[in-house]
């Protein structure tokens, strides 16, 4: 068989791909009317990752020593439901997408360095400085992605609930009660302070931020990711994480109606459509997606956005 | 206009107790307690106060966040610290910051909310654990009338979205979705309303306090929109229409990937085979989907009617042994059926009965380890038709949810839509019978469907 026969077979199959993955999320979205589609495989499978890298984190807080990759409560964790923890998960989810968006970004040769936090540091409003500190401080060591730093970002009762689900499964593989594990569960949650999480940082940030900065935090070049999407769940009243997985979401539209209903003029929604979402807006898109930009109302675009925050919670949408 | 937050120079300070009741409170908390209808010591009447006070209680760490709250023609973003302390929880508001609820829905909205009109209260009750209404605040009482004191929330309200109602909602283990819609049964017009659950977990009251979220009314409208967008009896409202158009490309598609797969056209390299064979594969997932989704429309319509007709059951399980015994094949598993002189009379309508059998064996199947047996077998005393296999079965309390709507017990990834057995129940119930689930003596799943027996004239 011929090359050309071959990439003529390629583009067949892959148009036909595309066709049934384009019915299967239009189905989706008729019996799910959501603005998020269900994780697929491979995001599930990336937020395992992200879950097995937390429990590994919270073991070695825990004093847990552990040679492998796979944490060792990891296997007991799974059988006992951890998996199908919500908050966990979406959590995870973020986290997921959160490296997606980071990853575009350094591809598409965008600086990383945000100007915005690295100027309030100096701010004469104390509160504000920490803020700003603990978001950078927080943002550079999250890019180490490594078990403990993770662990520094749950919300605490995230880590109150996998500490205390990783501390069962030790106690009950002991032979003796023994409350070893759970003095060093209480001490792990003793030392925790959720302040120092990025996101918590950049959502007290916002919420303090004098009027003369606010102008900056529209745009994601000059506050940062994270200090963005803040502003994002500020304005909107949704979640950091769930804010962070519709800048991700593909296609663009969760992204697209959040840029219209802030009221951005077109040039500058696009450019900021480029910067998140790197070459997943190419050129040959481009033009596609600021038509539906002009199309779409900022009044309609808000009306979406209130839908979203109502229905934020799955089981009154999927009935 | 917008106002900004406003760091408070001195933080409102409240201290709410283990049980949610406010304990001692500024001025400013106190004024919104009184004005949600909270009373003196009872519990802290602002729903996220309390919420964020239970949770630091619960996990003991120091908290700090944005609070939400609903006061009258604004909405309050508050920045909260929450501490446990000894026997209480303190809370420290070290921001406020008002706002007019910007983003009112411009949809059509129909003539809502026109008994819950906006009041400077909050209107709340009290449920008890059973779904009986115990106590509602003055405003609700003068919609629902004396006699509902003591009767059940179900009987004058409908959870938009969740048939199930709300005694249902409140025996879940799971976390409970803190906001609801709800519509007021007995109103002429419709009437919708935004409900924050506080589930109440005292030694003194078992139960929820239901808020009525009234005085927002950008979002109780929307909730108002949001509930009439939502058919009242299937969720989805795809209908014929959508089926036989999205049938049409899906066809076409499972065509083309079929001639590829199968290399009709010529050899191809085994990789392109493989892609063709999964996206045919796909396609025909989505296909039956289709056709789940074209059944729950219709079964889900309260006119939905099966036709009465004589049934044979042994004829049925042959029929569905041949038609999936390639795909059994495939999955290396051995289906054993009734001999032909095994005969069940029943009544019912012969395709809807075909297709109960066709997903309890296709489920049975998917669900088997390799190398195992799915039994067939009909009973002609019950009468009735089983399917026995020999998988890891289904959990005692999961054996009841499993015939709910999109239910997969956690399964992804298998192709199954979590409709065939709803569909099936919903079926078998429409012709007079019963699909339940047992366990096989290898501790596999043991479906078994009962239908009404025929007269025996049909015999």
């Amino acid at each position: 068989m011929g090359d050309t026969t071959a990439n003529e077979l390629l583009i067949a199959a892959t148009a036909s791909a595309n066709d049934a993955q384009m019915l299967c999320e239009d189905l989706a979205q008729q019996m799910f009317p959501r603005a998020m589609r269900a994780p697929s495989e491979a995001m599930q499978a990336a937020a395992r990752l992200v879950l097995q890298k937390l429990v590994a984190g919270v073991e070695r807080g825990l004093g847990v020593g552990n040679d492998g990759f796979v944490p060792k409560s990891w296997d007991i964790l799974c059988r006992s439901g951890l998996l199908r923890e919500a908050t966990l998960l979406e959590f995870a989810l973020a986290r997921q997408a959160e490296e997606q968006i980071s990853q575009r970004i350094d591809v598409s040769g965008a600086t990383l360095f945000a100007q915005l936090p690295s100027r309030l540091i100096e701010s004469d409003d104390p509160a504000i400085a920490e803020c700003a500190r603990n978001l950078l401080i927080a943002e550079n060591a999250a890019q180490s992605r490594a078990p403990d730093v993770l662990v520094k970002q749950l919300p605490a009762d995230l880590l109150h609930l996998l500490v205390w689900r990783v501390v069962a499964v030790f106690q009950a593989s002991e032979d003796e009660a023994s409350h070893r594990f759970i003095s060093a569960g209480n001490l792990l949650l003793s030392t925790h302070d959720e302040a120092n999480a990025a996101h918590a940082a950049a959502a007290k940030l916002v919420y303090f931020l004098p009027e003369a900065e606010r102008g900056a935090l529209g745009d994601p070049r000059a506050g940062g990711l994270t200090l963005y999407a803040s502003g994002l769940a500020h304005e909107f009243r949704i979640s950091h994480d769930r804010i962070l997985r519709f800048i991700d979401e593909e296609p663009s539209a969760p992204l697209l109606l959040m840029l219209r209903a802030r009221g951005h003029d077109p040039k500058f929604a696009m450019s900021v459509l480029q910067y998140l979402r790197g070459q997943r807006v190419d050129d040959h898109r481009l033009p596609e997606m600021l038509n539906q930009f002009e199309r779409l109302s900022q009044e309609t675009a808000r009306s979406e956005i209130l839908c979203w925050r109502l229905g934020a919670t799955p089981v009154w949408k999927a009935g | 206009m917008q106002h900004l937050p406003t760091r408070l120079a001195l933080p409102i300070k409240c201290i709410v107790a283990a049980d949610g009741s406010l304990l001692a409170a500024d001025s400013a908390v106190r004024r919104l307690h009184f004005g949600n209808n909270g009373v003196e010591g009872g519990v802290l009447a602002v729903p996220g106060l309390l919420e964020l006070a239970s949770l630091c209680w619960r996990i003991g760490l120091r908290l700090e966040r944005t609070v939400y709250i609903a006061d009258k023609d604004h909405d309050l973003e508050l920045w909260v610290e929450a501490e446990k302390q000894e026997k209480a929880v303190h809370l420290s508001i070290t921001g406020w910051h008002e706002r007019v609820a910007t983003y009112r829905p411009t949809l059509p909205l129909p003539q809502a909310t026109t008994h819950f009109e906006y009041r400077s209260a909050l209107p709340s009750m009290h449920v008890n654990r059973s779904g009986i209404i115990l106590q509602a605040s003055e405003s609700l009482a003068d919609i629902l009338g004396c006699s509902a004191i003591a009767e059940q929330f179900d009987d004058h309200f409908s959870i938009v979205g969740y048939s199930e109602g709300l005694i249902s909602l409140l025996q879940q283990e799971a976390e409970i979705p803190n906001r609801i819609g709800i519509q007021h049964l007995s109103s002429s017009r419709e009437c919708f309303a935004l409900v924050d659950i506080i589930r109440l977990e005292t030694e003194a009251v078992a139960g929820a306090r239901l808020v009525f979220l009234l005085n927002d009314v950008a979002r109780a409208e929307a909730g108002a929109a949001e509930a009439t967008a939502l058919p009242s009896h299937s969720g989805m409202g795809l209908g014929r229409h959508f089926a036989s158009a999205v049938r049409q490309p899906l066809g076409r598609i499972l065509a083309n990937a079929e001639t590829i797969g199968s290399e009709l056209n010529g050899p191809i390299l085994e990789q392109y085979s493989s892609y063709a064979k999964d996206i045919a594969l796909a396609a025909r997932h989505l296909s039956e989907l289709v056709g789940d989704l074209e059944d729950l429309d219709a079964i889900d319509k309260p006119d939905f009617k099966v036709a009465k007709e004589p049934v044979e059951l042994g004829d049925i399980a042959q029929r569905v042994a041949g038609l999936l015994a390639l795909k059994a094949a495939d999955h290396q598993i051995e289906l054993v059926v009734p001999d032909r002189e095994t005969k069940g009379h029943v009544i019912g309508e012969f395709r809807r009965v075909l297709q109960i059998a066709l997903n309890l064996v296709g489920n049975a199947i998917r669900y088997s380890p390799g190398g195992s047996k799915v039994r067939i077998e009909v009973d002609p005393a019950g009468p009735s038709i089983s399917v026995i296999d020999e998988g890891p079965g289904i959990p005692v309390e999961d054996r009841e949810r499993i015939f709910t709507k999109f239910e997969r017990l956690g399964r992804f990834g298998d192709g199954g839509s979590g409709l065939g057995l709803y569909i099936s129940r919903k079926l078998a119930r429409a012709m007079g019978g019963e699909l339940s689930i047992g366990a096989g003596e290898g501790g596999g799943a043991n479906f078994t469907l009962r239908l009404p027996p025929a007269h025996p004239q049909y015999n």
